[in-house]
């Protein structure tokens, strides 16, 4: 086929692709700005997380934990009212001197393994997140507690972070859509921090 | 004359259909022997295995729209190079910037409507942009563009390099793929691309071949945005919603269907509306 047509405003074509497509990214830069700013600081027991704000939030030792007790660890616990079946918890333990992270992980591990006959840990290791040192524990559990429903598998992982005598732990829990529901925990495990009004 | 464009036309719709036919088919033999035999990969083999199912949709497609042109069929080596440019604006300039500096996996799926809008106006944009720019400032000048289908054709390459290393990226972040889910993944992912390329495609097709308004170009690049980033909300949405209502049980299945209906509709779409475009001119030049 000839080339029957010549295009008089294909100069000014190249250009408006262009501009439409920086506009578009620079509408995305707004909307990822708008995205990140739709979350509030909580600060308690001296840690202070950015979490999104329509989460609900209990702190302070008020969290109950999966094994219906209370955990004296906990400083925080929050999820989606929308979505009660994902919740992130952070806890502060006291660590002696000598000890690791390693040593945390293997002490909480075994506390959740007295509670729970199906916890498992499927995963630990050593992680640096974003330049941030901590250990890694991937586990699952059955909760079969509620009455109103059959019993779920729960995924979940923890992050501790060694924070002069005491390890602070982060830890995300769910029973659905694990791996989405870690991308977005990364962030906000990786920006927790210490030094908030105890 | 008129007949030439009649075949052309009917060649085009007949390989879309054996095509995607043969991409079905080929997911369904792989998922059906990975269930049957479950084999079992070193680390290493699994990579590799990997690397080569992300290059399958790729081969097929690009046989696939090779056969599309055959009535005056485009040079191979200029079809892989847009392919390879694809691939390496996918690698050097997309994932980089979409992933490192806009981090979409850290508040993309924040909302819904963050979500849909994010995709389209950070991902959507940029692909098909690249897709666009691959071939505007590649082969549309040179004398082998020389029919509207062939904007469609180096569009598409364009696209299958830009899905090719999505995948190999995909396996390479995964240290290999599941065989069965993996290839279904992979499917999808070129399926799509391939999708939008040729909308961008038949645009630059339409825009050297036709006298078009200067908003033509960037409302081709816009609607292959749009359709880009709702896809892959979709598919998102979709696959989101099996896994809630059947445990952690995954169902690729759903998004693998939607992508060959996406791809059968923009194929039918693009095969009659270039048809329509050829027809007046060939009897043009018949008289």
């Amino acid at each position: 086929m000839a080339i029957t047509v010549s295009n008089e405003n294909a100069g000014r074509s190249q250009w408006l692709v262009l501009w439409l497509t920086v506009i578009a990214l620079l509408l995305g830069l707004t909307l990822k700005s708008a995205a990140a700013g739709q979350t509030r600081e909580v600060t308690s027991g001296g840690v202070t997380v950015g979490l999104p704000t329509k989460w609900v939030v209990e702190t302070f030792g008020t969290g109950i934990l999966e094994t219906g007790t209370t955990d004296p660890t906990r400083v925080l616990a929050s999820w989606d009212p929308l979505d009660p079946g994902t919740r992130y918890l952070v806890s502060l333990m006291p660590v002696d001197a000598e000890s690791s992270l390693a040593t945390a992980a293997w002490a909480r591990n075994l506390q959740r393994a007295q509670a729970l006959s199906s916890y498992r840990v499927l995963e630990q290791t050593p992680v640096t997140l974003k330049g941030r040192d901590g250990y890694k524990v991937a586990f699952a559990y059955v909760d079969a507690s509620a009455l109103d429903r059959p019993p779920v598998v729960y995924l979940g992982t923890d992050y501790y972070f060694l924070e002069g005598d005491q390890v602070l732990v982060v830890t995300l829990e769910t029973h659905h859509d694990y791996e989405a529901a870690l991308v977005k925990f990364r962030d906000f495990a990786v920006a927790v921090s210490m030094g908030g009004a105890r | 004359m008129k007949k030439s464009v009649s075949q052309h036309s009917a060649s085009v719709w007949q390989a879309d259909l054996i095509s995607v036919v043969a991409l079905v088919l080929l997911v369904i033999i792989v998922y059906v022997l990975d269930n049957a035999i479950q084999p079992v990969f070193s680390p290493s083999s699994l990579l590799l295995t990997g690397i080569i199912l992300a290059l399958i949709p790729a081969a097929v497609w690009i046989a696939f729209f090779y056969r599309r042109d055959r009535l005056e069929p485009e040079p191979k080596g200029l079809v892989f190079q847009l392919f390879l440019l694809g691939g390496l604006l996918a690698a050097g300039v997309g994932i980089p910037l979409v992933v490192g500096v806009f981090d979409v996996q850290s508040w993309l799926p924040r909302s819904t409507a963050t979500h849909l809008l994010g995709a389209i106006l950070v991902v959507g944009f940029t692909q098909e942009f690249l897709k666009y720019a691959a071939v505007r400032y590649s082969v549309f000048g040179s004398s082998e563009f020389d029919e509207p289908v062939d904007g469609i054709i180096y569009a598409t390459a364009a696209g299958l390099g830009y899905a090719t290393v999505l995948n190999i990226t995909f396996v390479l972040d995964s240290g290999g793929v599941d065989l069965g889910v993996g290839m279904i993944r992979m499917t999808i992912t070129s399926l799509a691309h391939a999708s939008f390329g040729g909308v961008v495609g038949y645009f630059l097709g339409m825009e050297k071949f036709s006298s078009k308004p200067s908003w033509w170009m960037p409302a081709g690049v816009a609607l292959a945005a749009v359709l880009n980033g709702s896809f892959f909300f979709l598919r998102s949405t979709i696959t989101r919603r099996a896994i809630s209502s059947a445990g952690n049980v995954i169902q690729p299945w759903l998004g693998f269907i939607l992508a060959a209906v996406l791809a059968i509709i923009v194929t039918a779409l693009l095969s009659r509306a270039i048809g329509k475009h050829i027809q007046p001119a060939a009897v043009e030049e018949e008289i």
